[in-house]
Order: C-alpha cells, then sequence, then structure tokens
C-alpha cells in the first residue's frame, strides 16, 4: 500500500533534516508514529500525503509514485486517495457539516452523475454513523470539539481513499472522544482494507494499533544510522 | 474542477459575511453609477433646456446678459434685467414681421411664478385647459398642472400673489387672484407656473387699481374737495385687493400704457426674411433691447454645464479609484486572514489554480452583482431623469 525508501528533507533556510530509510504500511493495518515534538512526525506525514516532495528518496502509494508526480496531479492524486485528518480539524467556518464532509467534491474531486451521488449518501451515511447527523446543516461553531474532529473524519473518509494520514487527531480531545475517534478511523480501516497511519503523542492509545513506530529512532541521519 | 462549485464554494463565503459583502458590492455599485447618473442627468437637463429653447425662435428684452434674459423667459426665473417698455412689443406687432408675445415675468404666487402674457402664448406653447376654462376678466388666473397639484388648488379657489417688499406700500400689491381653470400637464416649466393676463400683473404691479366709488356726492367720507374732474381724497379710501364682478368696473389704469414694463417678447417671425430684418432691427447701437437666438443662449449655458461635468467626473472617477483600491484592499487583506483556509484546501488536495479561481470567483461576484446594480439603476436613472427632470428644472 505505502513504502517510503531512503526518503530525505530539509527545509529552506533550516538546518534540520528529515532522512527516513524505509517505511511500509499495508492496507488494512493500523500505525501509529510517536515520537517528541520537532522529530518530524507531521513532515513525514505531508512527504506521503505529497503536500511536500522529498528531495531523494521515493513514496509509493499502491503503484503510484507521488513524489515523481507533478504539483497538479500529486493534489488529484490526494483528493482522490488520501484521508488527511488533522489535529485543529480545520475545517471552513463559513460552510455546514454537509458542505465541510463532501469538501473533496467541491475542490475538484471527479465525481458525476450516480457516482456524485452514491459520494453525498455515503456523506450522509458517515455523519449519522458518527452522530453527527443532526448537525448536517449546521455550520462548525456550533458544534463541540469532539463533533468537530468527528466532521474532519469523516471528510477524510468520505472519499474511501486508499491511505488515511492523521496528525494528532485526538489532540484537542477529552478521553471518552479520543477512543472514540480513534475507533472510528480504525474500524474504518480494518474494515475497508485500508492503511491508517496516526502521528501521536497519547501513549494511552497506542494499545489500539497493529505498529507503533518510534519516530526519532527512525528519523536518523545515515551515518548515526551506520554507526549504530 | 466544476465552474459550478466553485461558483457555490464561492457564494457560501460571501453570503456568510452578508455586510462586507454588500459594503464591497455597493463600492462597486456607486463607482460605477456615479458618473454614469451624473451624465443622463446632465445630458437629459441639456437635452430639456435645449429643446424648450429651439422651440422659442427668437427673445427680445432689456440688454444684458443673453442666459439671464433666456432663463426669464424661458423658464420664469427671477429677473435679473431691467423691464422693457410695452412699446417694444407694439412696435414689434406693427412691424407685421410674425407674431410677437409679451411676457410679464416677475410675481410670484405662493411659491409659483407668475406669467403675464396673452392668450397667443397658450397657442404658441400647445398649452390647453384640462379642467375649468381660460381666464375672462381682470383678476383671473390658470394654473400650471404641477402647481395645481402641489397646492391642491382648482377652477373656484383663490390664490394670492406675493407682496414683493411689505414695506413697498406703494409698489407691488399682494392681489387675491380667481383660479378658472388648470392646464394640462406639458412637462415643461409652463406646468409650475400661475398664468395671468398681462393686465393682471400690471394691477398687481401697481398701474391699475380699484377703489370704492368717490364720484358719487356723499359716497365716501374720504373726499377731501371736488374741482370738476379731480377728486382729492385721504387715505382712508379702500383700495380694492381682489377683483370681483362687482367692482372690476372700478379697476382703471393711469398713464400711457406704451410705458408699462414687460420683462421679454417672444419673436416668431413668420419667414427667414422676416427674421433676418427682426435680428436686424436690434443690432444698432441705438437699439435700447437686445434681441438673442434662446437656442445660442442655452447652448452657452449649457457648454458651462459641460465644463462642469468634466470636473465633477474627474472628482468621481477619483472617487471611484479610491473606493475600488479599498475594495481591493479589503479583499487581499480578507484573503490573508483566511490563508489558513486556503492551505486546508491546498492539503486535501485543491490545486493552485482552483484556490486561484476560488479567489477570482469571489471578486468576480462582487463586481458582477456590483456592476449589475449600477446597471439597473443607471438605466432607472435615466428614464427617471426625463421625469423629474422638467420639473427641477422649471
Amino acid at each position: 500500500m505505502l513504502a517510503v525508501e531512503k526518503i530525505s528533507f530539509q527545509y529552506p533556510k533550516s538546518s534540520y533534516t528529515l532522512n527516513i530509510p524505509a517505511f511500509e504500511a499495508k492496507g488494512g493495518t493500523t500505525t501509529a508514529i510517536v515520537g517528541p515534538s520537532g522529530c518530524g512526525k507531521t513532515t513525514f506525514l505531508n512527504l506521503v500525503a505529497g503536500v511536500l516532495v522529498p528531495s531523494s528518496g521515493s513514496v509509493k502509494i499502491d503503484v503510484t509514485p507521488v513524489h515523481q508526480l507533478p504539483d497538479s496531479a500529486r493534489a488529484a492524486f490526494r483528493l482522490e486517495q488520501i484521508g488527511l485528518i488533522f489535529q485543529e480539524f480545520e475545517l471552513v467556518e463559513h460552510l455546514t457539516v454537509r458542505d465541510n464532509i463532501l469538501l473533496p467534491l467541491h475542490l475538484g474531486l471527479h465525481r458525476e452523475g450516480d457516482a456524485r451521488s452514491t459520494l453525498v449518501d455515503r456523506a450522509r451515511e458517515l455523519a449519522d454513523a458518527t452522530g453527527i447527523g443532526d448537525y448536517w446543516n449546521k455550520r462548525p461553531n456550533n458544534l463541540s470539539h469532539g463533533e468537530r474532529q468527528r466532521v474532519a473524519i469523516c471528510r477524510a473518509l468520505c472519499v474511501d481513499p486508499l491511505l488515511i494520514l492523521a496528525d494528532e487527531p485526538t489532540g484537542n480531545l477529552d478521553p471518552t472522544n479520543k477512543r472514540k475517534v480513534l475507533d472510528l478511523m480504525i474500524d474504518f480501516a480494518k474494515a475497508k482494507n485500508r492503511a491508517l497511519i496516526v502521528a501521536t503523542h497519547d501513549v494511552d492509545l497506542l494499545d489500539a494499533f497493529d505498529e507503533v513506530v518510534q519516530f526519532d529512532e527512525l528519523n536518523q541521519p545515515e551515518e548515526a544510522r551506520a554507526k549504530g | 474542477m466544476k465552474i459550478s462549485s466553485i461558483a457555490y464554494l464561492s457564494w457560501k463565503y460571501l453570503s456568510y459575511r452578508p455586510l462586507k459583502t454588500l459594503a464591497l458590492i455597493a463600492a462597486v455599485a456607486l463607482t460605477i453609477y456615479l458618473p454614469f447618473a451624473l451624465q443622463a442627468f446632465i445630458n437629459e437637463s441639456t437635452r430639456i433646456l435645449q429643446e424648450r429653447a429651439r422651440s422659442t425662435p427668437l427673445l427680445i428684452g432689456a440688454k444684458g446678459s443673453s442666459i439671464d434674459l433666456a432663463l426669464n423667459s424661458l423658464y420664469f426665473t427671477e429677473q435679473a434685467l431691467p423691464s422693457v417698455e410695452y412699446g417694444a412689443f407694439e412696435r414689434l406687432e406693427e412691424s407685421n414681421l410674425g407674431r410677437a408675445i409679451p411676457l410679464h415675468a416677475r410675481f410670484e404666487a405662493s411659491g409659483a411664478p407668475i406669467l403675464g402674457s396673452t392668450l397667443d402664448y397658450f397657442e404658441f406653447r400647445g398649452l390647453s385647459v384640462a379642467e375649468g376654462r381660460m381666464f375672462t376678466r381682470l383678476g383671473d388666473c390658470v394654473l400650471g398642472a404641477s402647481v395645481a397639484k402641489s397646492l391642491g388648488l382648482g377652477p373656484g379657489d383663490k390664490i394670492v400673489s406675493s407682496p414683493e417688499n411689505v414695506f413697498d406700500l406703494a409698489g407691488v400689491y399682494p392681489l387675491k387672484m380667481r383660479i378658472t381653470g388648470v392646464l394640462a400637464t406639458a412637462h415643461t416649466a409652463d406646468d409650475d407656473a400661475v398664468f395671468i393676463d398681462l393686465k393682471t400683473a400690471w394691477t398687481i404691479e401697481g398701474l391699475a387699481h380699484g377703489h370704492q366709488d368717490l364720484t358719487t356726492p356723499g359716497a365716501s367720507d374720504a373726499v377731501l374737495s371736488r374741482d370738476g374732474n379731480t377728486i382729492r381724497a385721504n387715505a382712508s379710501v379702500l383700495e380694492f385687493m381682489e377683483v370681483t364682478d362687482e367692482n372690476v368696473d372700478t379697476f382703471h389704469f393711469h398713464g400711457d400704457r406704451s410705458n408699462y414694463p414687460i420683462s421679454s417678447i417672444i419673436a416668431v417671425p413668420d419667414s427667414e426674411k422676416s427674421r433676418a430684418i427682426t435680428l436686424g432691427r436690434y443690432q444698432s447701437d441705438a437699439a435700447t433691447e437686445q434681441i438673442i437666438v434662446p437656442f445660442e443662449a442655452v447652448t452657452k449655458l449649457t457648454n458651462t454645464l459641460f465644463a462642469t461635468r468634466k470636473m465633477v467626473l474627474g472628482a468621481f472617477v477619483l472617487l471611484g479609484v479610491t473606493a475600488l483600491g479599498l475594495s481591493a484592499l479589503v479583499f487581499v487583506l480578507s484573503f490573508r486572514l483566511r490563508e489558513k483556509e486556503m492551505r486546508t484546501y491546498a492539503k486535501i488536495g485543491a490545486t493552485d489554480f482552483t484556490i486561484r479561481t476560488l479567489k477570482f470567483a469571489e471578486v468576480a461576484a462582487v463586481l458582477v452583482i456590483g456592476a449589475a446594480i449600477a446597471a439597473v439603476a443607471v438605466i432607472g436613472t435615466q428614464s427617471l431623469a426625463s421625469q423629474i427632470l422638467p420639473t427641477l428644472l422649471g
């Protein structure tokens, strides 16, 4: 599903360098990447999603070499195949729950005729299943933190992506909501045989994942790894 | 990317911030509307001014500003030039070069100008009585359609001329006039005037008067002495302020009518030759009156309007540029504040082109709606201008 090989990345005017020798995630598996703040978890997720492009190495999702795609094709691929969930939810305040969930469709996801109505139906089903169906026509500012994060998850899942990337999705939630939100993502990944990668600080939730990767150990300069 | 989706997202944002959106639309609409509306008003006022001037071949009046003469004679504005003598009208009429119509436009009644003239004026302007009848005797008047409407007066009612100076005991008398008719709407300055016979105008001027009978011995205690046809009386003699059927015969004029004042004369030559002769008559240095072609005088005035228009239009363009600049600034700041939202779009998978199109669509929607409102308002103003300007200019 996801195969990352020898990628490195450096932000302009920054001495920090990300080096990942190899990373894999198979369909139906759930992976937690943990590590201290600033160790590069978010950067890694952005590289996998194609938001950033590695200076070397490769990122393949299924058979698609994401790192080689031109900007517009990479954006289109992300829209179709990757579901992104953010710590701050990143909902659009002037759109209703419905429109937030269907945002990929508004931003250019290609679905015509029946496929389009299927997607809308699916968005509604997800909203009902996650308990936010009653807020379908409400704006996010009327929702609690937990409900907002569920809207963000529905937005990521409604396009039925191959890969789900979540960056601290439970960071702003209370313990009860944390577990609910995580279960929601894991259940989806298992049921649909999709890969789920979650960057988290929350050690209490790690038992729910198939794999846990200590990211600061993974992200080492080549020389350090050679010595190790 | 579907245009409908972009339009939908744009609309969602614009409707989420209605006040900001409305302010921007209003700024755009006003920026476009004001210069065009001004243009429409000036064009229409020029057309109306020129139309009335064009229908008045020649004007004769006291020497001085041709524009003052034209405005007083065509729009009954305050008489700025001295009067001319009625004898000038009589001489013109005797020359048989065409039609001559005397005008006396000096007084007011309830804020409306009073025009003293002859029945020829009504025929010349194509005015007809819509209600009641034309004036028949001294002290009668007919009202223009707008005056009648605004004052709520009609046939059978009375209207009093305004004294020019309450301390001028020997001057202009307030005369209570009987309204005999109301004219049909003409959409010209005539709608806003009160029309009287020239003799009634002179009566207001104090050149004719009526008072209690002093000729019959013992009729009044005011009589001081009698010497043949000469009767001397004191100030207690009752002067009539209203002409009635009972006292109309007591009204009489003093002095030579040829010396009575009129403000101007409309000359309607019956041929090009007559026109040339009429024009020539007033060209000499010895002539005590001037003759003008009203169209030329009004064109002079409208040229001044054109010069003013250029200045005002320039001011509007500057204001417009400022308003558009501020609108652009509002958009730029707004997009900057929404940077996070745009980054979210990009992370989810929107291309740069999609995001740029989204921004463009919001700006375009405001511009198009603003322009559409301005276009409708301009069309409305154009049709409104043709309706309200005659009244305003009248």
